[in-house]
């Protein structure tokens, strides 16, 4: 297997108040597949965060390598959705879907399309005209994952996506998710804090540990790429989340 | 026959219904009414209370005239055509000083925002400039710039830079963290990221600074007029109060309050528009 993305040896330490060294991460590698889920999941502090943002280009202050099979273009290639959906507020949601369009100049029909086809994907056709403060927040952050989709990008990429959500929406959201995978086959690298997250959406489930940073182990999830709530209930996705806590003490 | 006791018993539904909704119709043009009329009867009130006032502690014209004869001394400016030039004078002087104040305010506050070095040197002296009492600087700039239309610019300048380049400076550090980053993300250019994230987001801190600044203004053309003009609003409150024409100067003093309140009835006019469809 050809990984889209290598993760070799990073490091980073910062210097915290008082002077203190703090090691951020330490000696993490990581192999993100084409077309793959790879959740990262552990305490808060350990650097999942830290290592989605240097993933993403916008900590490049660390020692290691990052290696992608193809160089991700500015602006192109790299997909991104923060805990809170971090809307435009003087934009319509169509607006602010088109955004990374317009940072390209994009003015097609094609780009246009697309971006009322991921309205449709996400099930806020109806509401293309309103302003975030009209929507309800399953539907910002809806508005969020269909941004950071709009132009196309070879790799998604989220920051605890869900954690600002209340139960019921974000499992009606996990299974957008997956159906925006179903037809997409992006690749999406997602941080939680959530054992039932990782186990319902991964593929693969990265397990760090606090201070220092690292990855403490690499599992993939025993179920099949169909899920539905249904999976839920399955004994295997028990097993497996139970292995995830267990781990994560 | 069963559609009879069904239409039978419709009707004294829509007739309970029909009084509930006119009487919320009439309670919002009410509403409507009672707003209206409120200022409406605060300023008889008080035009009352200072006719009746005039007239039982019998004070006499020129310490307070009765408002009759302040409305006479407007209506003579009206009449014998001074008050439109120099009505005219003082608001292209406030609109120009207004906007000349504003785009240099919010270029300084752009600059101050980008460049922490900039910042450290020049946020002294504007604190210093701006602690200085206006009213001290004014005969500064009649004195080198001469009773001129130069020194009344640059009072007015000088008042309206402040605010806007306070606020522009606040306005442009609101962009939160995550919005931020997604301007990276999306390799937005430098015009891109202001014109498309910076300015906007901004936008709420530089109309509160514009409200300032628009009275600021307004403050620093009657100033100039007044220290040092022939014409303009500022030039009649001098004029009425030299020539003991006290209800001339109280019906300045009004036209100026009018103006005032248009100039910041325009502002929050242009917010309420502006920021329509935000939080």
């Amino acid at each position: 297997m050809n990984p889209l993305l290598s993760v070799q040896g990073v490091h980073k330490a910062y210097t915290a108040a008082k002077r203190s060294k703090v090691v951020a991460l330490e000696d993490v590698d990581l192999d993100v597949g084409e077309g793959e889920i790879v959740a990262l999941i552990g305490p808060s502090g350990c650097g999942k965060s830290t290592l989605l943002r240097m993933m993403a280009g916008l900590d490049t202050d660390f020692e290691g390598d990052l290696t992608w099979s193809v160089q991700p273009r500015p602006g192109k290639d790299i997909g991104f959705v923060f805990q809170e959906p971090a809307l435009l507020p003087w934009r319509t949601v169509r607006r602010n879907v088109s955004l990374g369009l317009e940072a390209q100049r994009d003015t097609s029909q094609q780009g246009r399309d697309r971006v009322s086809e991921l309205l449709d994907l996400v099930g806020l056709t109806d509401f293309a005209e309103s302003f975030p403060k009209e929507l309800s927040g399953g539907m910002r952050q809806r508005t969020a994952i269909a941004r950071a989709l709009a132009y196309s990008p070879r790799i998604l990429l989220m920051d605890e996506p869900f954690g600002a959500l209340d139960a019921i929406t974000r499992d009606r959201l996990h299974d957008d998710l997956l159906r925006i995978w179903e037809s997409t086959h992006k690749t999406i690298v997602l941080v939680t804090h959530s054992v039932e997250e990782a186990t319902y959406l991964a593929d693969r489930v990265a397990v760090m540990s606090a201070r220092p940073g690292r990855i403490k182990a690499v599992h993939t999830v025993p179920l099949g790429r169909e899920r539905t709530p249904e999976t839920r209930q399955l004994p295997e996705f028990a097993k497996f989340a139970g292995m995830l806590r267990r781990e994560l003490v | 026959m069963s559609k009879d006791t069904l239409t039978r018993r419709g009707r004294p539904e829509r007739a309970v219904k029909r009084p509930a909704a006119s009487g919320l119709r009439d309670s919002a043009a009410l509403n409507r009414v009672v707003r209206v009329l409120t200022p409406l009867a605060y300023v008889a009130a008080v035009l009352a209370a200072w006719s009746a006032y005039v007239r039982l502690a019998d004070v006499p014209s020129y310490l307070l005239p009765a408002p009759g004869e302040v409305l006479d001394g407007g209506l003579n400016l009206v009449r014998d055509g001074t008050l439109w030039p120099n009505l005219t004078y003082t608001l292209r002087n406030i609109v120009l000083g207004f906007v000349g104040g504003s785009l240099i305010g919010i270029a300084l506050g752009w600059v101050l925002w980008a460049s922490r070095t900039v910042r450290e040197i020049l946020a002294p002296y504007m604190v210093l400039l701006q602690a200085a009492p206006k009213i001290a600087v004014a005969p500064l700039l009649v004195l080198w710039f001469g009773l001129s239309t130069t020194s009344q610019y640059g009072l007015i300048l000088l008042l309206v830079f402040f605010p806007m380049a306070m606020a522009t400076m606040l306005g442009l550090k609101d962009v939160p963290a995550d919005i931020s980053s997604l301007g990276r993300l999306l390799h937005l250019s430098r015009w891109q990221y202001l014109r498309k994230i910076q300015l906007p987001a901004a936008l709420p801190a530089l109309l509160a600074g514009a409200k300032i600044a628009v009275v600021d203004a307004m403050t620093g053309a009657f100033l100039a007029e007044y220290l040092a003009s022939e014409r303009g609003l500022g030039y009649l409150m001098v004029l009425g109060n030299t020539s003991s024409d006290t209800p001339l100067l109280i019906a300045a003093v009004l036209i100026t309050v009018a103006v005032g309140l248009l100039g910041f009835g325009l502002v929050s006019l242009a917010e309420r528009r502006l920021l329509r469809g935000r939080r």
